[in-house]
């Protein structure tokens, strides 16, 4: 190998482990999210059977003697776990990580993580920025050796796995890196195929920029202007106009206990009476909210999609959404979560009204009988076939490329 | 002689066919994007508009209610942005649209819209801040590297310096004549952009100064870049070699340092934990706080405070709505802890912001990042002012309503009801628009930065123009 060769490899790689240190830190930061959900659980556990075993001495009610506030006090937080590959790609996973939490109606986005807005902007430095930006720059414009080259993106990439504290006891974790590998090969190829044209350097400059960010910039633009997100804020006043007619119902019926407050239950009504007509209020309000839900979440969903599939006119936006939904660390994982967090909703929510049944406040005993959360993987087909996507795009990239090159 | 060869490259530029495509078509990308920006910024202001008028009516038609009861109703406060944000989005999508005024709910501001966008958002945003940021200096590498490398390649450099001409007179008239193109063109785009972004928003005077003021930002940083690639294209042996050093010199400064600048931030001080807050909250209410005592003491406390103030001795006695006292007693905590807490927030956040700050000193994107979104009022800490205006709003709406409660619902306590003349009294949420200018000068950090990094790459471009190559002549 020849000294500038060696220099483009050696700084490339110096790239690689600078990302892979710098996704370590970010990924023991993420990490500490799951601490603090545990511990404030436990804590909010242990503070809930002090207060399922008193009673006030006076005589007057708590507000702990009604099961759906006593149950809102110890309802677990809910929080996927940080991905194995997160160091490796830390994407956007701060971003979409909300803490969640039950309710008597199902389960409900409680805590959006606290983040530097400034720092999210700014997008972070991780391998997979690395692999996407800077690998085609070394291919293109390194002194040639065909075979070096090619090995540069799986050989730096499983060096800054192993070096960004991926859990490499399992299973899936080296199917992800196995995969990870694979789509880096063939981002290297297709890199490797547009060098051989021999274009001009600035040409060959002007192709790399075009695609690398001004075709992702442009099936986001795009994308944005012909099918935008949804409004948030249209949401919200929409929310808001779905909880009007619902509060007027039920605000009467709630007025012995000035909405929330069983503990200043009026006119002989009970902490039991508030919890049978809170339930019923509950009911009304996930009827009214679900709809517009699901019609918000359904337009995100087709929003998003429609970049990923625009996106494909770029290998590196390919590249990009493939790494990071292999690393966990894309929409499918917190997708994955989304469904495990409602599904443990409802069945808290079913546990709550059998509570509400008993007619009595929570006893140390109905405790044992709530549901206990636990945080399960995303399905590996829920990550593989993003990655078989990325994959086969990736090499028809690069079929597209050699057949361009075979023609002239 | 220098106004020749200033001249001479001017014209060989023009000529060149491909270098203009490119210059072209680096306007016409900006001009889109610039354009992509005043249509978001028309659509968001519409739907601000009308989402406020929707939750004022939802408010004033909720029929008559217990003014408790319609603490929990509430209303939605939405943040307005500057025209300027057309230009520098900065972190807008990385910060909350709506915030839910109502009782029991922390008052921030929610709903990130790049939670909704697809993650390739975060590898390429087609914004004009981008286009200044990374594609332009793209451009400049494009157009510089050959300056001073090729003539030296060619040999082009040895004929002229044998036939008398003097080496800081090719030096200087290469550099005014690829600056006075570059200089060209960063006037055109920063006029058509300012054009279209005042049409499209209606650019106030504080919009005005500010993104003159942004301009000569973009034209130091821009400077650096263009300084940056002479000085390579001054040492490298041939044309190849500058480009290569070039774009290796605009990875580093347009993506890989800013990056890794705002991942020190973050990491420098842990973000606080949502859970934390939310527990120490929770805490704060039941057990007290600095000089507040805890939940059942105050609940006595103003049972005591309402027997003294009335004169009576048993609660079946008091003329006053009891747990209207006690809701008022209990907003002020909730007022008191959550601006305590928000405070301490926002000092970790504001550290990690001077962290990544700090971090400018290698990465003048970063100054430029920071100065550009705080010009624009886009900066993550400009959103603190809403907030505030939420959070009192929000504290004003439950005090009134809880005093109503207090002072008229003896009689008939929770099944006490008001009406519209009540909704009235609460007016319509209104914050203003950040101070871009007054903000901006408070980034001094990134101000000396960016001149700093001026003057240095200037020095650098000419000494490697003038001083390096004679070496190496020798050789």
């Amino acid at each position: 190998m020849n000294r500038p060769l060696i220099l483009a490899v050696s700084a490339f790689l110096l790239l690689g482990l600078v990302a892979a240190w710098n996704g370590r830190r970010m990924r023991e930061s993420l990490s500490q999210v799951e601490a603090h959900v545990a511990s404030a659980n436990q804590q909010r556990l242990e503070i809930g059977k002090l207060n399922a075993g008193f009673t006030s001495g006076e005589g007057r009610a708590r507000p702990e003697d009604s099961v759906l506030v006593a149950a809102d006090r110890i309802a677990p937080w809910m929080v996927s776990g940080t991905p194995g590959l997160a160091g490796a790609a830390i994407g956007q996973a701060a971003l979409r990580r909300t803490i969640w939490r039950p309710n008597s109606g199902g389960a409900e986005r409680g805590l959006e993580v606290f983040e530097n807005g400034q720092t999210l902007a700014a997008g972070g430095f991780d391998l997979a920025i690395v692999m996407v930006l800077a690998l085609p720059l070394v291919i293109l414009f390194a002194p040639r050796h065909d075979l070096v080259l090619l090995a540069l993106g799986p050989a730096v990439s499983l060096l800054g796995i192993l070096g960004s504290g991926a859990p490499l006891t399992q299973a899936d974790t080296w199917l992800r890196v196995l995969a990870w590998l694979v789509l880096s090969g063939l981002y290297g190829l297709f890199w490797l195929l547009v060098r051989r044209k021999n274009w001009v350097y600035w040409a060959t400059g002007v192709a790399y920029v075009t695609l690398v960010f001004i075709v992702p910039g442009l099936a986001v633009a795009v994308v944005d202007l012909l099918l935008p997100a949804p409004s948030r804020m249209a949401l919200a006043a929409k929310k808001q106009a779905a909880l009007l007619p619902v509060m007027a119902k039920t605000s009467r019926d709630l007025a012995p206990f000035y909405e929330v407050h069983p503990e200043f239950a009026e006119n002989g009504a009970t902490p039991a009476d508030y919890d049978r007509i809170r339930l019923a209020a509950e009911a009304q309000w996930s009827e009214a909210w679900e709809p517009l839900r699901q019609q918000a979440e359904g337009s995100a969903d087709l929003h998003r999609m429609a970049v990923e599939v625009v996106g494909k006119l770029s290998p590196a936006s390919i590249l990009y959404s493939a790494l990071l939904e292999t690393a966990g660390t894309g929409v499918s994982r917190q997708d994955a979560f989304e469904e495990t967090a409602r599904e443990f909703g409802r069945q808290w929510s079913i546990a709550l009204r059998a509570g509400v049944g008993r007619g009595h406040p929570l006893r140390p005993a109905d405790l044992d009988r709530l549901p206990t959360f636990r945080y399960q993987e995303q399905p590996l087909l829920s990550w593989m076939l993003p990655a078989v996507i990325g994959i086969l795009s990736l090499a028809a990239w690069g079929a597209a490329m050699q057949m361009t090159r075979k023609r002239r | 002689m220098i106004l020749s060869i200033v001249l001479k490259e001017w014209k060989e530029f023009w000529r060149h066919r491909a270098m203009r495509l490119v210059v072209l078509a680096y306007l016409a990308i900006y001009a889109l994007s610039v354009l992509l920006g005043a249509v978001e910024h028309s659509r968001y202001e519409s739907s601000r508009v009308a989402a406020e008028k929707s939750v004022r009516e939802s408010w004033l038609n909720q029929g008559e209610k217990n003014p408790h009861s319609a603490t929990y109703f509430g209303t939605v406060a939405f943040p307005k942005r500057s025209a300027l944000s057309i230009l520098e989005p900065g972190a807008l999508p990385y910060l909350g649209v709506a915030a839910y005024l109502r009782a029991g709910l922390r008052t921030e501001f929610v709903d990130l819209p790049a939670r909704d966008e697809s993650p390739l958002a975060g590898l390429a945003n087609l914004s004009p801040a981008f286009c200044w940021q990374v594609i332009f200096p793209f451009v400049i590498v494009l157009l510089t590297y050959a300056a001073l490398a090729r003539d030296r390649e060619t040999g082009m450099e040895r004929y002229l310096m044998a036939v008398g001409s003097n080496r800081a007179t090719l030096v200087f008239g290469k550099t005014f004549g690829v600056g006075l193109v570059l200089l060209v063109i960063y006037l055109v785009a920063f006029g058509l952009g300012g054009a279209i972004a005042s049409l499209a928003g209606g650019f106030g005077q504080e919009d005005t100064s500010a993104w003159l003021l942004l301009g000569l930002f973009y034209f130091l940083f821009s400077g650096i870049v263009f300084f940056l690639a002479l000085a390579i294209s001054g040492v490298a042996s041939t044309s190849r070699k500058s480009l290569t050093g070039g774009l290796v010199m605009w990875l580093l400064i347009a993506v890989v340092l800013p990056r890794l600048a705002a991942d020190n931030g973050r990491v420098s001080t842990a973000s606080p934990s949502a859970i934390e807050m939310s527990r120490i909250a929770e805490s704060d209410l039941e057990r007290g706080f600095e000089d507040r005592p805890p939940r059942d003491a105050r609940i006595e406390g103003t049972l005591n405070m309402l027997f003294r103030e009335t004169k009576v001795g048993r609660r079946e006695d008091l003329t006053v709505n009891l747990p209207g006292f006690h809701f008022i007693s209990e907003a002020e905590v909730e007022n008191a802890s959550r601006g305590l807490r928000l405070g301490q927030a926002r000092r970790t956040l504001t550290a990690q912001t001077a962290t990544m700050e700090w971090g400018a000193a290698f990465s003048p994107a970063t100054a430029l990042q920071l100065l550009g979104s705080t010009l624009a009022g886009t900066a993550a800490t400009q959103r603190d002012g809403a907030t505030d205006a939420a959070n009192l709003y929000a504290h004003r709406m439950r005090r009134i309503l809880n005093r109503e409660l207090a002072a008229k619902g003896r009689e008939q306590g929770g099944a006490f009801l008001t009406g519209k003349k009540m909704w009235n009294q609460i007016d319509i949420f209104e914050a203003d628009l950040p101070k871009q200018i007054e903000a901006a000068a408070a980034r001094t950090r990134s101000i000396v930065t960016l001149l700093i990094w001026f003057t240095l790459t200037l020095l650098l471009a000419a000494t490697s123009g003038l001083v390096v190559p004679q070496l190496g002549e020798r050789s």
